[in-house]
């Protein structure tokens, strides 16, 4: 149930949540992410996102740049939560579950809401906007509510 | 929900974050139970029971809110 103080042989990174947990998280996360990285930058050599003598220095910053969320990325989908330094072992019957819940309940209300409420302005006013922006403002409102709802949660204990 | 937590883990001298790891769950949780502002899970409930040797009962008052005064 508990792990006693100093007894502790969990990781700051974890280990894998497959093979009996045997492989640390990152062993698997660095190099998947490395090769997803350079499938990005062949991609954008194919795709011909530069021309001539710079294309595969774009590729390869494209490449890089994308490489350490792309490790983030697999690291996240690999790792084991519970092998984490300092994890606890319920943490959905923890107190920050329920905030989480709550804020993500709000947020999706919120998002709903101000889509709604944009739409209608758009409508009556004729505005045109494009979609990229639109769908990134659905996203950066879903987040943005979601965490000042989990502090507001958090504040109030 | 009244309880007596912060009382029964005082008498056993045992920190928050002792009783946490005892439980599994976050010192945050703990604290917000104790002050009434958290109501455990019923699994999370039994464990509780099971730590101090007692029944739910006796660990929690159904009839007010916040946290035992006494």
């Amino acid at each position: 149930m508990s792990v006693e103080p100093g007894t502790d042989s969990r990781t700051r990174w974890g280990r894998t949540r497959f093979a009996g947990g045997r492989l640390p998280a990152l062993a698997v996360a660095v190099p998947a992410g490395l090769l997803l990285a350079i499938g990005v930058g062949a991609i954008t050599l194919w795709t011909g996102v530069a021309h001539g003598e710079h294309a595969v220095p774009v590729a390869g910053v494209f490449a890089l740049v994308m490489s350490w969320g792309l490790m983030g990325l697999v690291w996240a989908l690999v790792v084991d939560r519970s092998s984490l330094r300092g994890a606890i072992d319920k943490p959905d019957e923890s107190i920050e579950s329920t905030w989480l819940d709550a804020a993500m309940a709000g947020a999706f209300r919120d998002t709903i809401m101000l889509t709604g409420l944009v739409l209608a302005i758009i409508s009556i006013t004729g505005f045109e906007l494009d979609v990229l922006w639109a769908l990134s403002g659905v996203l950066v409102v879903g987040f943005f509510s979601t965490f000042v709802r989990y502090l507001m949660a958090k504040k109030r204990g | 929900m009244k309880n007596s937590l912060n009382e029964r883990r005082q008498e056993r001298g045992w920190s928050q974050q002792h009783l946490a790891d005892a439980l599994g769950v976050s010192r945050q949780t703990v604290i917000s139970i104790e002050r009434g502002r958290f109501d455990p899970s019923l699994p999370l409930a039994f464990r509780l029971a099971e730590v101090f040797g007692c029944r739910i009962d006796e660990l929690f008052d159904p009839r007010g809110d916040g946290a035992q005064s006494s």
